[in-house]
């Protein structure tokens, strides 16, 4: 039988028959048990000997400064508007230029609520704005502007931030 | 506190469905990190699928397709941050783990590598230690799915790579070229060919089935 048969018709077949494959669920538990073993086992903090009073110092001291943190993070975001100069811009050199993978700067939690359509924001800021996003920079070029992509919510919050070199 | 930024519509455009998947992956990589085994359970059905996939039809062994997707996902769950998104994407990143899996395997069975960049490599079995049909052979064969696995288990395995990763996985071609690690004009190239070969042996007219 010599029958011709379309190669685009022969490679969807083919394709279709691929697709009904799927790894045999030892695949998956091997996989967790590898993670199992690979996380350290917790460690025990040390009880603390100071002198009656102290554990209230270290408290309220700490309070203190995760405070802080919290108010110079939210003023940095804060500054970290959208720039208008850059709308027209952000089209083109979001797909021309390299980008970063996208880092997370919301909780894990959060972007399982976050089903709504997302909007690519994109940004310039110097670069020492970084910090505040909790990612690293070159403090030797702090002053430098870099440009950004917003991964967004409709309400305006951020869900992870990604570089645009 | 999540981060807030006032903005408006303007200034941005609707993400991609890659790009979201793309943030997506990226959290939950973080919580893998953590040692999530939520997340890689997550990660786990998304992209399992296609790196077993790729295996098989590549060399048609269950088992050591299996091995191979195994090794990319302990990879995944062990290597904390040797995935970099700027390289590709994590679909890409898996294969290449279980591809040099494979490549492993043949050596030792082999002491050959099929996926070496002989393309004039006329068996490439991938599937076993029988020697490929003959075209007249396959074409004896009526039924087109026993027909296109055989033909395309004919084909030089890198051939074979480019027209699996492509024509039935659908990856982009980046993602294909990252994969069998060559140049985006080698994967054309390739790929060219590859459907040449195969339409002659199925005796089927070539041309780009995408």
């Amino acid at each position: 039988m010599n029958e011709r048969i379309p190669l685009a018709q022969a490679l969807r077949e083919a394709a279709r028959e691929l697709e009904n494959l799927q790894p045999p669920p030892a695949v998956l538990a091997a996989a967790q048990a590898a993670l199992a073993r690979a996380q350290p086992a917790p460690r025990r903090r040390p009880a603390w000997h100071g002198p009656v009073g102290w554990s209230l110092t270290w408290s309220v001291g700490w309070s203190g400064a995760a405070a802080c943190a919290v108010v110079l993070a939210g003023s940095a975001l804060l500054m970290l508007r959208p720039d208008p100069d850059a709308a027209g811009l952000s089209a083109s050199w979001a797909h021309s230029a390299r980008a970063s993978g996208f880092v997370p700067v919301a909780p894990a939690e959060r972007w399982a609520d976050a089903d709504g359509p997302a909007w690519l924001v994109s940004a310039e800021m110097p670069s020492e704005r970084l910090a505040a996003l909790g990612l690293p920079y070159d403090p030797a070029h702090a002053g430098e502007r870099v440009r950004a992509e917003l991964l967004m919510v409709s309400s305006g919050e951020v869900l992870a931030v990604r570089l645009i070199r | 506190m999540l981060p807030f930024v006032p903005w408006s519509r303007a200034h941005a455009r609707p993400a991609t469905p890659a790009e979201r998947a793309a943030a997506d992956a990226t959290v939950l990589l973080a919580r893998l990190a953590r040692g999530d085994g939520a997340a890689l359970d997550a990660l786990y059905r998304r992209e399992a699928g296609p790196v077993y996939r790729y295996a098989m039809a590549l060399c048609g062994n269950p088992a050591w397709s299996a091995d191979a997707t195994q090794d990319a996902f302990i990879a995944l769950a062990t290597q904390h941050g040797a995935f970099d998104a700027a390289r590709g994407t994590l679909g890409a990143y898996l294969a290449g783990i279980a591809r040099n899996a494979l490549r492993a395997r043949w050596r030792e069975a082999r002491a050959e590598e099929p996926l070496d960049d002989d393309e004039g490599d006329p068996a490439g079995s991938l599937a076993g230690h029988e020697p490929p049909p003959s075209p007249e052979a396959l074409l004896v064969r009526a039924q087109a799915g026993v027909a296109v696995w055989q033909a395309l288990r004919a084909l030089p395995a890198v051939f074979r790579e480019a027209l699996v990763l492509v024509d039935l996985q659908e990856r982009p071609y980046a993602e294909a070229a990252q994969i069998a690690g060559i140049e985006l004009n080698t994967l054309r190239t390739r790929l060219h060919r590859a459907r040449q070969r195969l339409a002659a042996l199925l005796d089927a007219s070539p041309g780009d089935p995408r």
